[in-house]
């Protein structure tokens, strides 16, 4: 009966969160007139971004992307390095971690989905990808290289440079804001060339990898969950294991897409905090913040 | 020092150091760049270059 009870609990959670995520999403891009009419939001509202990898040339976006201006500022010539966007950044990071990925984030939100589509041939569906455990440190090195040094290194005559990742990798914009750009716009659809035809071989092949693999973007590629793993040890939204209520079962790996160790290593840098981890242990001895928050006001 | 204590402090000072950077950034013009930037099609990431 438990065991029943634990599963539909942890189901129900997993829908609640699916639903946050699409309700999060409608509501920061929510400028339907973008749609209809191929273009996109250009009112003030772009001065901030929003925490997760949503494209600023999104149709329906009102808030501009995190990584798409930290490169737009260090490429655009006029500054060495990044307070404001860097700043705005760091503030996410130390308030969520990587919450943002597990609840906040459009791409995070079509990885989720692609997982739920069945999948009987080529092997079934698995958590990680062949190489994991050195897969995971490559998104480091695209933070590094394509979202600061290229940027801030690479420019042409005029002393400008490139979003290298927004150009040559991000398959959330091609996602998100070239296809439905391309969609609407003839004169755009004019210009496509080599670079949509990779960034379109990019996204499919996320596509299909995420169908069998959990979130492979997520793992292996985004900057943005790199940077805010940094924060995941001590960002105020952190998970806590009661050592004494622990029976070291692993149900919590079991459950965890990003295949965490969680009773060992409840913050780790790739935890998503999706928290189904915590719906799942059969003694409550994961706590989530609001359960520490509970817990505090108790004592 | 106990480690959440520890904990917190880091939390509170990174968040204000956060909060700070964005206001001298702000101030600096940076915001404005990165306006200019997001309120025309970014031709770069819908893969057109």
């Amino acid at each position: 009966m438990d065991k029943i009870n634990n599963k539909d609990k942890l189901e129900h959670h997993r829908r609640l969160r699916l639903w946050f995520q699409a309700l999060w999403f409608a509501v920061t891009n929510g400028y339907v007139r973008g749609f209809s009419q191929g273009r996109i939001y250009q009112g003030e509202l772009k001065k901030l971004c929003v925490p997760g990898l949503n494209c600023y040339s999104c149709p329906g976006a009102y808030f501009s992307c995190p990584i798409g201006s930290l490169q737009a500022v260090l490429d655009s010539g006029t500054f060495k390095y990044s307070l404001y966007v860097f700043g705005m950044m760091t503030a996410f990071g130390v308030l969520l971690g990587r919450f943002v990925c597990g609840w906040l984030c459009p791409f995070g939100l079509f990885q989720d989905l692609l997982h739920k589509i069945p999948l009987k041939k080529f092997g079934g569906k698995k958590k990680n990808m062949p190489f994991h455990n050195r897969l995971i440190y490559l998104k480091y090195l695209i933070l590094a290289l394509f979202v600061i040094v290229l940027p801030m290194t690479v420019k042409n005559i005029a002393g400008t440079g490139d979003p290298w990742f927004c150009k040559y990798i991000c398959p959330s914009g091609t996602l998100i804001a070239g296809i439905p750009l391309l969609t609407l716009d003839k004169a755009l659809r004019s210009a496509v060339g080599f670079l949509f035809s990779w960034k379109m071989f990019l996204l499919l092949t996320v596509v299909f990898l995420s169908v069998k693999y959990y979130r492979p973007f997520c793992k292996y590629i985004c900057p943005l969950g790199a940077f805010y793993g940094f924060f995941n040890k001590f960002a105020f939204l952190r998970l806590e294991v009661d050592e004494d209520k622990c029976i070291s079962c692993g149900k919590c790996q079991k459950v965890c897409g990003m295949d965490i160790r969680v009773w060992e290593n409840p913050n780790s840098m790739e935890c998503i905090r999706c928290l189904d981890c915590v719906k799942s242990c059969p003694t409550d001895a994961i706590l989530s913040p609001l359960d520490q928050l509970k817990n505090k006001k108790k004592s | 020092m106990s480690r959440t204590k520890q904990i917190k402090l880091l939390q509170f000072g990174v968040f204000f150091t956060a909060v700070l950077m964005m206001f001298f950034g702000f101030r600096s013009g940076e915001a404005d760049v990165m306006f200019r930037k997001a309120i025309y099609i970014c031709m770069e990431c819908i893969g057109l270059g």
